[in-house]
C-alpha cells in the first residue's frame, strides 16, 4: 500500500503550508498551530479513502473544525481569513502558464464587463472590489438582499459563459 | 465544456457569492466544503469559479466605465450606522475607510485590497500599482499627467523630453523625463523614492533626487532628503512590507491596503509610536501579532475584519 500512503502524504504536504498559516492566524500561536496541524494530519490519514477523493476541501474542513474547537467558538460570522482560505487555490505560487492564462482571462473580462447591464455591473463592483456587505448594497440600490445576490450571481455566471464561448472560438 | 460541468460552475458561483456576502457564517463554510468534497468535478468547478472571481478584481479595476455610482445619502447613512454600531461611536467614517472607496470607480485605474498590477501606458511607460491604489491618467501632446489619489505605485518612464511625466499626489508633484521612481501615500505625508535616473519633487519648494535618494512631503512642504538602500525600495513589489522606524499610523495605513477589513487605531497616543519589521504581504495578520507583542497593544476583532488597536 506504499503508493496509497504516498498519495496521502503528497496531498497533505502540498497543502501543509497554507493549512499551517491558517491555523497560525486562528490560534495566534506557532506551537498551537503545529499541534493542530499534526492532529489534522492524523485525522486526514485515518480516513484515507474519503481524503483522496477530494483532498483539498477535506483537509480544509478538518483544519477549520480543529480551529473552531480550539477557540471553542460556536456558529459565527466568517472572518476575512476564513474567506481567504476558502477561496485560495491549492498551489501557492502559480506557474508562468497559469499567470499568463490569468492575464488573458483578465483581458477578456475587461471587455465582458462592458456587456453587463449597468446596475448589475455596479452591484458587482460594490460586492467584489469594495467588498461591501450585500445588506448595505441592497440598501443603496433600494432592493432586497436576495436581489443583490441574484444579480451578482447572474453577472459572474454571464462572465463564465462568455469566457467559455471565447475559448471555444 | 459539457452541460453538467456548466451547472456545477453555476452552483459554485452561487456558493462564492454567498460566502462573500458579508453575513456568511461558519455553517455556510462547512456546507460549502461538504459540497466541494462530493466529487472531483465539484472541486474542479469550484476552483474554476474561484479563479474567475479572483480575476474579476483586476478586470473591474481596469474597465473604465461605470462612472454612474455616486455616494447617495442612503449609502452614507447605511455605512454610517454600520460604522457606529461596529465601533461603538467615537470614530469617523473616513477613518474606517468607507468613504474613499467610491473614488475607486471614478479613477482610471484601481486595485483592490492586496492586489498588485502592472499597467502599460500608451507612451510605452509602465507602472506597477500596489494594493488599494487609485490613479488617473491624462496624456496630451505636451504633457503626461497622472494623479495618484491613494496607495502607492512605481513608474518606469520612457524618455520623452517634449512631454514631461508628472505624478501629482496630494499637494506635491514629481516630475521625470525618463527614469524610474515610486510615489506612496503615507498616513499624512507622501514619500517619493528615485530608483533610477533623476527626478524633481515639488511641494512649496523644489528638490532634485538621483537614484538611491528619497524625500517625503506633507502640508508643511518638503522634508529632508535621505538615502535609501535599493533592497528596501518599494519592497511591496517583492511581496514584502518593510518598516524601519515608522509611525504606527503609517504602518496601519500600509496594512489596510493589503488586508481585508480595516485596522483602526482607537487611542490617539498610539499613532506616533515607532515600529520596525519585515513582513510578507501574503500574511498581513502576522503584522497585527507583531504589533500586539512589541507595542503591548490589545487588538480587538470585530465583524467584517475590523480590528481596533487600543
Amino acid at each position: 500500500m506504499a503508493s496509497y500512503d504516498d498519495e496521502l502524504v503528497a496531498a497533505f504536504s502540498s497543502n501543509e503550508r497554507r493549512i499551517k498559516r491558517y491555523l497560525d492566524g486562528k490560534t495566534r500561536s506557532k506551537a498551537d498551530a503545529e499541534d493542530l496541524a499534526q492532529e489534522a494530519w492524523i485525522k486526514f490519514a485515518r480516513n484515507g479513502a474519503a481524503a483522496l477523493a477530494a483532498p483539498v476541501p477535506y483537509l480544509m474542513r478538518i483544519a477549520r473544525t480543529l480551529a473552531v474547537d480550539h477557540n471553542r467558538g460556536q456558529k459565527r460570522r466568517l472572518t476575512s481569513s476564513d474567506i481567504d482560505l476558502l477561496l485560495s487555490a491549492p498551489d501557492e505560487s502559480p506557474g508562468p502558464d497559469k499567470k499568463l492564462e490569468d492575464q488573458d482571462q483578465v483581458r477578456c473580462l475587461v471587455q465582458i464587463m462592458q456587456e453587463l447591464p449597468d446596475r448589475q455591473r455596479r452591484m458587482l463592483v460594490a460586492a467584489r472590489i469594495e467588498q461591501r456587505r450585500h445588506v448595505d448594497i441592497a440598501a443603496e440600490f433600494g432592493v432586497s438582499v436576495r436581489t443583490v445576490e441574484l444579480e451578482v450571481r447572474k453577472a459572474v455566471t454571464y462572465c463564465s459563459e462568455r469566457l467559455d464561448t471565447i475559448n471555444r472560438v | 465544456m459539457d452541460e453538467d460541468f456548466e451547472a456545477l460552475k453555476r452552483e459554485a458561483t452561487a456558493w462564492i457569492v454567498r460566502i462573500t456576502s458579508g453575513t456568511a457564517t461558519t455553517d455556510d463554510a462547512d456546507a460549502l466544503l461538504a459540497w466541494r468534497a462530493r466529487s472531483a468535478a465539484h472541486e474542479a468547478a469550484f476552483q474554476a469559479s474561484a479563479r474567475l472571481w479572483k480575476n474579476l478584481g483586476p478586470a473591474l479595476g481596469k474597465s473604465k466605465s461605470a462612472p454612474s455610482t455616486v455616494l447617495t445619502r442612503r449609502t452614507f447613512l447605511a455605512t454610517g450606522s454600520l460604522a457606529a454600531s461596529v465601533a461603538g461611536g467615537g470614530l469617523i467614517l473616513s477613518e474606517l475607510g468607507f468613504l474613499p472607496t467610491v473614488g475607486a470607480i471614478l479613477a482610471d485605474y484601481a486595485t483592490g485590497i492586496g492586489e498588485q498590477r502592472t499597467v502599460q501606458l500608451s507612451d510605452g511607460s509602465t507602472m506597477t500599482l500596489d494594493g488599494g491604489t487609485m490613479l488617473s491618467v491624462d496624456f496630451s501632446s505636451s504633457a503626461r499627467q497622472l494623479e495618484l489619489t491613494t496607495g502607492a505605485a512605481v513608474f518606469d518612464v520612457v524618455s520623452d523630453p517634449a512631454r514631461p511625466f508628472v505624478v501629482t499626489a496630494a499637494n506635491g508633484k514629481t516630475t521625470a523625463i525618463g527614469t524610474s521612481f515610486s510615489v506612496k501615500h503615507g498616513d499624512d505625508d507622501i514619500s517619493v523614492e528615485c530608483l533610477r535616473g533623476r527626478i524633481s519633487v515639488q511641494c512649496l519648494a523644489n528638490s532634485d533626487l538621483v537614484d538611491g535618494e528619497a524625500i517625503s512631503y506633507s502640508r508643511l512642504g518638503l522634508g529632508e532628503k535621505v538615502t535609501t538602500d535599493a533592497e528596501t525600495a518599494a519592497a511591496w513589489r517583492q511581496g514584502l512590507l518593510i518598516f524601519k522606524d515608522r509611525s504606527l499610523a503609517d504602518v496601519v495605513s500600509d496594512l489596510n491596503r493589503h488586508r481585508r477589513g480595516k485596522v483602526v487605531i482607537a487611542r490617539s497616543d498610539l499613532r506616533a509610536r515607532r515600529v520596525s519589521g519585515v513582513f510578507h504581504l501574503s500574511r498581513p495578520d502576522e503584522i497585527l501579532a507583531h504589533l500586539e507583542e512589541t507595542l503591548q497593544v490589545r487588538p480587538v476583532n470585530l465583524v467584517g475584519g475590523i480590528v481596533l488597536l487600543r
